[in-house]
């Protein structure tokens, strides 16, 4: 893999080729390689500083127009929201709304491990400038109070302390100290704002959540301290493949979410007809767990480690993310014999709380891979005639 | 291959008789009013203050004891947010009961209310058990929507009302009850009403074996 990444242009299937079987976890390869394959960053090395400096400062740029200009805005014209005419106003408490929804899911991401709650290295108070801080959103929201050391239990029943943020004692302490999911706050913030048909939807945080989480801890500073930045576009590249499984009106088009669900639900009657005649027969529709699945690429379904791992595979996939309905699908057969022996509850219970009886991620992607494969070699036989009939009569044309 | 193996396969459905009744609730209101902590308080009694967003559906089995019956509980727990609807009203049309439940500390939460009462009336059955549910009343001084507002508007839909907390898990417990007892009474009432009837069908009305109480849909 070093061998790809050192070339002057970057050979991209290669690459994906040797990624979608898993990106070494020390380092900073994993970080570099999903911006490569997530074409946030191009192949040309050249082309690397131009392209990088450009998006960090057009980041920085949405920053000001979205967070900060709005905020000086309010407190230059008038302190009184009823003499004002109207517009700024407005979309401000509108803005508010927004982001009083985000707040809440990016509070609540990955209760499980410590590192949203913990501060962030390089938040954007500090390349942005001072100013920034009179647009730090916490600011602008009402803050809820947590109290300090809660347990807290994740899905899958891991009891956990989260860190003590007391309400009103250390405001001061707090406002200068920006956390990790303040940063995907304010990323969520400014991608619903420059997303206007998709806004902000829930669901949306448990992407961005591990594109951050990887990039932020790049041990190579120099890359780490533009996390936000990157991962915004990183973000972006990932929601304009899987935006659709999102937008509502989307649902019943042949990209939509029902769709994917649909395909999926036939490829698993094709590989293993009896766990698809077990949920068939107990009516267990796709929607009571595929949705979740699926819309959420598997984040919610295992810990962040696995689902790392996992997308390695998924962003390296050439037909994009065409591998993630047989990754469903292997997982289902994974665990059929449970699902062949249980009824509708224990079945229910069991596929939305997959993560206590998933088998290793690696053997997941491999049950997937071979799946895949599978359909791979049994299309390819026809289509190999076909190809070879078409270039027959092609040749004998030209003869 | 795999396909003609499986086809023999019988499905498995719970023989033994665990429970006399199987009710279907569903849990609605505005994103982060609490549906999940409250059902987490039900079934685990304990109280998760960082519980991740429900995306699309969750769900519940709880078996509880009213007046000698056994009563299995399926609990749905749905996403609030707009963009589920469309998944989650799915699931009105089988529910037997559902809690409408909103946050005493968010005004907009209560005035959402009314939505969430015409999407019953659109997409449940006829009939449905309602009980309007004021989370958080742990949280006095952040309080923004009094009982007696709760109780009004209960009152001016003609449905059920309670205050509860998932933190503290007061009234929690009592939601759920109610609500199973409610449920259980109308449920009574069609059956009694279907044996005075003296025809064939009513060994089917309570069978319990069927996981999705396909037997009770016709009745509620």
């Amino acid at each position: 893999m070093d061998e790809i990444l050192s070339a002057e242009s970057i050979d991209l299937e290669e690459l994906k080729q040797k990624t979608f079987f898993g990106c070494p976890d020390n380092g900073s390869t994993r970080a570099l390689v999903w911006r490569l394959i997530l074409s946030a960053l191009p192949v040309n090395k050249a082309e690397w500083e131009k392209t990088l400096e450009s998006q960090r400062v057009n980041y920085s740029t949405f920053v000001k127009e979205f967070i900060i200009r709005p905020d000086e805005e309010k407190n230059s014209a008038s302190n009184d929201p009823l003499s004002n005419t109207g517009n700024t106003w407005d979309e401000y408490f509108k803005d508010n709304d927004l982001l009083s929804q985000i707040e809440k899911d990016a509070r609540r991401l990955y209760p499980d491990i410590s590192f949203f709650s913990e501060p962030a290295k390089y938040p954007a108070v500090d390349f942005i400038h001072e100013s920034y801080k009179t647009g730090m959103l916490k600011m602008r929201i009402s803050k809820r109070n947590v109290t300090s050391s809660q347990s807290a239990k994740s899905r899958n029943g891991t009891i956990l302390m989260t860190e003590s943020t007391n309400g009103d004692e250390d405001d001061d302490q707090e406002c200068k100290v920006e956390k990790n999911w303040e940063v995907v706050e304010r990323l969520l913030f400014v991608y619903a704002k420059l997303n206007q048909g998709t806004k902000y939807i829930q669901g949306m945080n448990e992407i961005i959540g591990p594109i951050y989480f990887v990039l932020s801890q790049d041990p190579d500073l120099e890359w780490s301290r533009n996390a936000e930045a990157d991962t915004f576009y990183c973000f972006t590249q990932v929601m304009s493949e899987i935006r659709d499984n999102f937008i509502q009106s989307m649902d019943e088009s042949t990209s939509g979410i029902h769709a994917l669900m649909a395909q999926t639900f036939t490829l698993l009657k094709k590989h293993d007809y009896s766990v698809w005649q077990v949920l068939n027969d107990q009516e267990i529709r796709p929607q009571f767990f595929l949705f979740r699945w699926m819309t959420l690429l598997l984040s919610q379904e295992m810990r962040i480690p696995d689902t790392i791992r996992l997308w390695d595979s998924l962003f390296s996939d050439s037909r994009r993310f065409e591998f993630l309905k047989y990754v469903c699908v292997a997982i289902l057969t994974l665990i059929r014999e449970d699902l062949i022996s249980g009824d509708f509850g224990f079945n229910m219970k069991l596929l939305q709380n997959t993560s206590d009886v998933l088998p290793d991620v690696l053997i997941i992607i491999r049950k997937a891979d071979e799946l895949r494969q599978k359909d791979l070699r049994k299309n390819s036989g026809p289509h190999i005639q076909l190809l070879s009939k078409a270039q027959l009569a092609h040749s004998n044309f030209s003869r | 291959m795999s396909s003609a193996a499986g086809s023999s396969t019988p499905t498995s459905i719970a023989a033994q008789k665990a429970y006399d009744y199987l009710f279907k609730l569903l849990l609605i209101g505005d994103s982060g009013v609490g549906k999940t902590c409250l059902l987490f308080r039900f079934a685990e009694n304990s109280f998760n203050p960082t519980f991740i967003s429900t995306i699309g559906i969750d769900f519940k089995i709880q078996t509880v004891e009213i007046d000698g019956k056994r009563i299995k509980l399926q609990v749905w727990d749905t996403a609030g947010q707009e963009r589920f609807r469309t998944i989650t009203t799915a699931y009105y049309r089988g529910a037997m009961g559902i809690l409408l439940v909103y946050d005493v500390t968010s005004k907009k939460t209560f005035e959402n209310i009314t939505n969430w009462l015409k999407n019953i009336e659109e997409h449940a059955a006829e009939g449905v058990e309602q009980l309007l549910v004021a989370n958080k009343c742990d949280q006095e001084d952040k309080r923004v929507i009094s009982e007696e507002q709760g109780q009004l508007l209960a009152v001016h839909h003609g449905i059920d009302f309670i205050e509860c907390s998932a933190m503290t898990g007061e009234n929690v417990r009592e939601a759920f009850y109610r609500m199973a007892r409610r449920v259980k009474t109308k449920h009574e009432s069609k059956e009694s009403a279907q044996r005075a009837d003296g025809s064939k069908s009513v060994k089917i009305l309570s069978d319990p074996g069927s996981p999705l109480g396909k037997s009770l849909g016709n009745c509620c």
